[in-house]
């Protein structure tokens, strides 16, 4: 009797610790929220609809920071003037399902909506495909207020020719079919370009492109995990650099009328 | 801190958790009564009623100085000559970080054949996943203790050990693709996965001389290298959120 009641109690433990099977660390099998970024997207622009000043947070490379995420996470729900947070790119290190899993469940507790951009370490193994499932498209356009967000995937060392990278059809799509009430756009990435990531044959080519949108304010990235203001081609435009999570800090961006603020966040 | 799980982790947790409890009442009550039966008898009598010699060579037989000793009724015997080649055992084990099931055959040794080395191959189907994947997996168990429950059963309260798995398919690296910078631009390959494991089983000594000696039901908990650093490296990574179950089916084979 006292034999099968510890049996029992061990086996209750270890089952109560468990949470699931796992057929492969790479496998594909998700039931959780999907779409995530047309999801919050939606969620921003109802609710930036005719702002005329939009404030914004950007964190960056949170792969394998949980904890550091999670402050983060709690530092950005410490504050109420923002309307969204922007994820460049990043939250998997090794592109295994449950390392998305997991960063969608530390950002799912944002009060605010968010939009993630796919980085390189998302694209490693099935990566793509899970954050093709969670998240959606790896280009996305949005408007919050009367700012056209515009995230491009660039890295383009890890397509290695099966998709465009950058997407011109996509940029020169989103230039054609600029929305009639957005007057500025804000381009955002993971590698910017002249990484070793970006396809640096049309680096000038993509700046051309970026250049060339109406009320262009900056350019925001991840990536290299430091903090940058760089002017990359000298020619005014701006590429802000955000640390990776670990060094405990975000961007916070204010986009008014007369222009736009940038400030680094520590936390 | 409470850590907000989503909503479909927590659906299946919970269908996988109330499985687990039902089959660990189970176990134990059946446990609990062999053992019990097995209290009411005098184990050497069971330790000579179940040992059958083998077609080929015989088991180094020497009675048993103590009652614990008996409860282990595992005996390695050795075929003669070249049959050594031939597996002991076939496994089939579903999930476990190796496929969606795996079946393969494999090599016990060590005194009591405490010591397992299986190979197995698995299938991860391409609803689960990008498209079709194979896996190949080399799995080295060590079962240090087999405690004899009734006339046919024995519980062995601890499996452990390790396993290396491997995956078919071009987005999977050993070393990485020339295409990346340096050395050690990722520094670490997605093809190969090394896991760890602990598990329990529980055996059905089959009579007579048949293919199938015994029949073992095991179930393991494993987790993976990369996991075990995030864990190692975050406090809010619970250790539920690194650990898989796993089961399977062993049949010993000949001996």
């Amino acid at each position: 009797m006292k034999f099968s009641i510890t049996l029992f109690a061990i086996l209750s433990v270890a089952f109560m610790t468990t949470s699931c099977v796992e057929y492969h660390p790479y496998d594909t099998r998700y039931d959780g929220e999907k779409d995530v970024n047309r999801l919050n997207i939606a969620r921003i622009e109802s609710a930036c609809a005719g702002k005329r000043t939009i404030k914004f947070a950007v964190i960056s490379d949170t792969q394998r920071w949980y904890d550091e995420t999670e402050e983060a996470v709690k530092a950005l729900n410490r504050r109420n003037d923002i309307d969204f947070v922007m994820h460049t790119g990043d939250l998997a290190d090794f592109g295994m399902k449950n390392e998305f899993v997991r960063q969608h469940d530390i950002l799912n507790r944002l009060r605010v909506p968010y939009v993630v951009i796919i980085g390189n370490h998302d694209c490693l193994a099935t990566g793509q495909f899970i954050y093709k499932e969670m998240f959606g498209d790896f280009n996305f356009a949005f408007t919050a207020g009367d700012v056209r967000f515009i995230c491009l995937n660039t890295n383009a060392l890890e397509f290695d020719h099966t998709e465009s990278v950058p997407n011109f059809e996509f940029i020169e799509d989103e230039f054609e079919n600029f929305p009639e009430n957005a007057s500025k756009s804000v381009i955002a990435m993971h590698a910017k370009p002249y990484t070793e990531q970006f396809d640096n044959g049309v680096a000038r080519l993509f700046q051309a492109h970026v250049k060339a949108f109406p009320g262009l304010q900056f350019c925001v990235n991840g990536h290299g995990h430091t903090y940058h203001e760089d002017d990359l081609f000298g020619d005014g435009v701006i590429y802000y650099e955000c640390e990776n999570v670990a060094k405990r800090s975000y961007l916070l961006f204010t986009i008014t009328e007369d222009g736009y603020e940038e400030e680094k966040v520590e936390f | 801190m409470k850590r907000r799980k989503s909503s479909f982790k927590q659906g299946v947790a919970a269908r996988i958790r109330s499985c687990f409890i039902l089959a660990a009442i189970g176990l134990s009550v059946l446990a609990g009564d062999a053992v019990y039966a097995h209290g009411q008898k005098d184990s050497l009598n069971i330790q000579t009623e179940n040992h059958q010699p083998g077609q080929f060579g015989s088991p180094v037989d020497k009675p048993h100085e103590n009652r614990l000793r008996n409860l282990d009724r595992r005996v390695h015997l050795r075929y003669p000559g070249w049959r050594n080649i031939v597996p002991t055992h076939a496994k089939v084990q579903y999930a476990g970080g190796m496929g969606f099931m795996s079946f393969g055959a494999g090599w016990d040794y060590g005194r009591k054949g405490q010591w397992e080395t299986d190979f197995l191959i698995g299938f991860l189907p391409k609803r689960y996943s990008d498209k079709f994947h194979m896996t190949f997996t080399i799995k080295q168990n060590y079962i240090p203790w087999s405690i004899s429950c009734g006339k046919s059963l024995a519980f062995e309260p601890l499996t452990c050990g390790m396993y290396i798995n491997y995956i078919s398919g071009e987005e999977f690296w050993v070393r990485e693709p020339d295409r990346y910078p340096g050395a050690k631009y990722y520094g670490f390959t997605s093809r190969a996965r090394p896991h760890v494991f602990v598990g329990e089983r529980l055996t059905y000594y089959l009579r007579g001389n048949g293919l199938v000696r015994n029949i073992s039901l095991f179930y393991e908990f494993s987790a993976n290298d990369l996991d075990i650093m995030a864990k190692c490296g975050n406090k809010s990574l619970a250790l539920s959120d690194i650990i898989f179950f796993s089961a399977g089916i062993k049949l010993q084979m000949m001996r």
